[in-house]
């Protein structure tokens, strides 16, 4: 019995700052944000209440998401998940000075360059929504359903490779989750290792 | 990748054309910024099979990764793309790896130079010229990420360079083996605790084969219990599994080894793990253990220091004194004395680190000053104090200890006088931890055992540095004052320092042993002085033969039935030492100041006296609601000696101080009650 107390007591010194870091956990509500878009727009996860939203985090220097947008693979993804009334964000959080660093305007004109078709781009240079969401590779996906629960985190397919050709053979865990979200099914593969190039998070 | 590249400058070149520009030759592909090859080794062939390894040669501050590469990156891939009949490649045995780390995010991989071993299986049939081909991809990153991938062919039949060879066995050397022990793993929502059976007196660290369940980023705390070493870690957000996989580097005695490891998942730790090696909070290691250097300049201050200490001094001043009537004498009699002296504590010091180095080998956890917490030896050493005590009255002679017969002191002074002096002066310093020694000795249990024991031979030195000097420098010894009657009445009068430490002897006795204990060792010393005096006063050769039969038999009786160590806490105040207790009481944000002593350390009776009861200091605990915690060492306690090494100390006293919701702080050696009360207020402000 103390035992258990003890460990209760423990675990509570340490789940209550972990409440609040908000570490993104499957199951639980995601963390809450508030920001403004690229294009001056706000952008509040409480007010997506009721839609389906994805969280892609991205770095156009980064083989990783090259291999995806280079072979079209995250904007078909974009598209179709658009279609289907989810929210895609695009989040840059590279820091001043390192890989992937843009401004607004020059993420606004890449990503038309690339033909990619995300709701909102969001820039965020210190990092805040990237280590909110402990977010650590680039493409690091977070699927949150209507009611605002995390559902999915972790990469964006099952082959964990710079290989463009891999994409066609691979799952595609966002398509998955999404599917599953709009079919009213359980996420199967909810947690998965990201794979890609470190988020450019400041020294 | 290099598809992608080579039809993307073939685009290039079709665009020129078409829109007429000179066309140029297209740009090839860089040279790759690795640049890998790949040799077999022929000559060593163990059961026909032979090593394969392709060396990465990286250019600076660039990285490749590990099987696990951590945060992110890809590990380091080899397809064997054809293999002769008869030739099987098996997996890569990987070299531990290094932490990277960039902005918060953790990897594990290789840096400058690394070598990738492969076993290649041959049959007796292969055929051994032929070819051996292998596609090699690796993501090499420092800010940016570059995939590439080399195609690498060797002949079986190739003979590999002596370089080759040699960085091919430094690398395996790197390879962790299978780990034979036990291991278990207890994961919750807040901890991810590892416990393996085996020991790390030094450094120890852990690699995750199966990634996420602790964050990367995460530095894991290392905890010790008897033949057991652990690590405890904050959960990661990957989701459990019902094993864990790692690679754990744990460096014993100066020996560091890789071994991989896969530990079962349990809901508790079994029965044979120590249940202290994971108190309910696990202390950081407060102070890193003291690199040989410092911790032999630690150990010769310690020992010159221990010098002025009560129980040593009395000793001390008297060999010293011994010295001045030889102010004029032979420099090569008073060396002889010296080096005598220094051979005597150096040989004693070198038999209790023998001893603790032998009992710590044996996994008893114990420390400095474990001699005390037998009531036997307490028992020996008031025999020997008291005996000294007489002697310097002069209720007997002892010729070969301090003087001979009616002289004032020091005439038939011989060798193994001064030698006995010496051994003397090292048991009674034992209950005296002097300031540095402490931090010494911790160090000293943790090197390999000649270090420790380098480590105890200075200490000696120290010891006896004083007296040595002395003895060397005539100078030195022309300063002393000259001999004269007032010599033999200063004799006299440090027998009374010496009572005094028999009665403390007598009192930690007491305490050890409880009321019998007690009427034993005053029955025994009452049986000696009555000896002593019978023999000094009667020259009838039956009396003699009487008197020393009381003498020889009473010690005899005493050492061979000593007293035994009574059940029960030795110190009756205050709350008792308890690790589960402090984690319960800094849950609940109530600062804890845990004092470590013993009822035989005579500086943590004196930092009690001085310091800890001292009414200023008594009502800044009420009046900060800290409580105090009295962890006794006066008999061995695994749970102390636990908490001790979890500090880097293996010796009483230890005072450390835990305030609400920060680290412990730990305070020095020697207490005043301004000095608590500062770090009091430092470590609650901070």
């Amino acid at each position: 019995m103390r035992r258990s107390l003890l460990a209760l007591a423990a675990a509570a010194t340490f789940v209550l700052p972990a409440a609040a870091f908000a570490a993104p956990k499957i199951g639980e509500p995601a963390p809450a944000f508030a920001v403004k878009d690229a294009a001056g727009e706000d952008v509040s996860l409480d007010a997506l209440n009721g839609k389906t939203v994805v969280l892609e985090w991205s770095n156009f220097g980064c083989p990783f998401v090259k291999k995806h947008y280079g072979a079209g693979n995250m904007q078909a993804t974009q598209k179709a998940a658009t279609a289907d009334g989810v929210v895609w964000l695009t989040v840059f959080s590279s820091a001043k000075g390192k890989e992937g660093y843009m401004t607004a305007e020059e993420a606004a004109a890449e990503m038309k360059k690339q033909g990619g078709a995300p709701s909102h781009i969001l820039m965020d240079p210190d990092g805040t929504l990237g280590k909110l969401y402990d977010a650590k590779t680039t493409p690091h996906m977070f699927v949150i359903d209507p009611e605002g629960t995390l559902v999915y985190m972790g990469a964006i397919d099952d082959k964990p490779t710079p290989d463009a050709a891999d994409i066609k053979t691979a799952r595609n865990y966002v398509s998955e989750a999404l599917a599953a979200l709009k079919a009213g099914k359980p996420v199967a593969d909810s947690n998965t290792k990201p794979y890609g190039c470190g988020v450019k998070y400041a020294d | 990748m290099l598809r992608i590249r080579s039809w993307f400058f073939a685009c290039l070149g079709a665009f020129a054309l078409a829109s007429g520009h000179a066309a140029q030759a297209q740009d090839a592909p860089e040279a790759p910024l690795v640049s890998a090859r790949l040799f077999i080794d022929n000559a060593h062939p163990e059961n026909g099979n032979r090593w394969a390894a392709v060396v990465f040669t990286i250019p600076d501050h660039w990285h490749i990764y590990w099987q696990n590469p951590g945060d992110s990156g890809i590990p380091t891939a080899l397809d064997w793309k054809s293999l002769p009949d008869g030739v099987s490649a098996g997996p890569i045995h990987w070299p531990v790896p290094k932490r990277a780390e960039t902005g918060g995010l953790v990897n594990y991989g290789y840096e400058k130079q690394v070598l990738l071993p492969v076993p290649l299986k041959v049959e007796d049939n292969a055929a051994t010229d032929g070819a051996v081909v292998v596609k090699a991809d690796w993501l090499v990153c420092k800010d940016t990420c570059i995939p590439e991938s080399a195609m690498l062919s060797a002949r079986l039949s190739d003979t590999a360079s002596k370089a080759d060879v040699s960085a091919l066995h430094a690398t395996l050397e790197q390879v962790p083996t299978a780990f034979d022990g036990e291991a278990f793993v207890v994961a919750d929502d807040a901890k991810v605790r590892v416990a393996l059976h085996t020991e790390a007196n030094s450094h120890a660290d852990i690699f995750p084969l199966t990634d996420g369940w602790f964050p990367n980023s995460a530095t894991p705390q290392v905890v010790r219990a008897k033949g057991w070493i652990g690590f405890s870690m904050p959960r990661g957000s990957a989701s459990l599994s019902d094993r864990f996989e790692g690679v754990a580097s744990v460096t014993h005695e100066g020996i560091t080894e890789h071994v991989q490891f896969t530990a079962p998942r349990v809901e508790a730790f079994p029965a044979q793990v120590p249940p202290t090696l994971f108190p309910a909070e696990t202390v950081p290691q407060a102070s890193a253990p003291l690199g040989l250097l410092t911790a032999l300049v630690f150990a010769f201050i310690g020992g010159l220091i221990l010098n002025l200490m009560p129980c040593v001094l009395p000793v001390l001043s008297l060999k010293v004194l011994s010295l001045s009537r030889k102010a004029e004498a032979s420099r090569g009699d008073a060396l002889k004395h010296g080096l005598a002296y220094t051979a005597g504590v150096l040989a004693s010091f070198a038999l209790i680190g023998a001893a603790l180095l032998a009992l710590k080998a044996g996994g008893t956890a114990i420390g400095w000053g474990f001699q005390l917490q037998s009531p036997a030896f307490v028992l020996a050493l008031v025999i020997i104090v008291f005996l000294v005590a007489l002697n310097l009255l002069g209720l007997f002679e002892l010729p070969v200890l301090f003087g001979g017969k009616g002289q004032a002191i020091a005439s038939k002074n011989t060798a193994t006088g001064s030698f006995a002096t010496g051994v003397l002066a090292v048991a009674l310093a034992t209950p005296c931890t002097a300031p540095f020694m402490a931090p010494a000795l911790g160090a000293a249990l943790t090197l390999p055992a000649l270090a420790s024991m380098l480590v105890f031979l200075v200490l000696g030195l120290g010891l006896a540095a004083p007296y040595l000097l002395v003895s060397i420098s005539p100078a030195l010894r022309r300063l002393l004052p000259k001999p004269g009657a007032w010599m033999q009445r200063f004799k006299e009068f440090l027998a009374f320092p010496m009572f005094a430490t028999t009665a403390w002897l007598v009192w930690v006795l007491g305490e050890q042993t409880g009321g019998i204990g007690l009427m034993q060792a005053f029955a025994l010393l009452i049986a000696l002085a009555l000896a002593l005096w019978g023999l000094k006063r009667n020259h009838h050769a039956l009396w003699r033969a009487f008197w020393k039969v009381l003498l020889i038999g009473s010690i005899a009786c005493a050492l061979v039935n000593p007293p035994q160590l009574r059940a029960g806490s030795f110190i009756h105040e205050n709350a008792a030492f308890d690790a589960a207790e402090i984690a319960r009481l800094r849950s609940a944000k109530t600062p804890v100041f845990v004092d470590a002593t013993a009822a035989w350390c005579l500086t943590c009776k004196l930092n009690e006296r001085v310091a800890l009861k001292n009414s200023r200091i008594v009502s800044l605990f009420k009046e900060r609601n800290i409580t105090f915690m009295v962890a006794d060492w006066t008999k061995r306690d695994e749970a102390i000696t636990a908490w001790l090494t979890s500090f880097g100390r293996n010796g009483v006293p230890l005072y450390v101080y835990y305030p609400p919701g920060k680290e412990p702080v730990v305070l020095p050696q020697l207490l005043t009650p301004a000095l608590v009360e500062d770090a009091i207020r430092a470590a609650d402000s901070n």
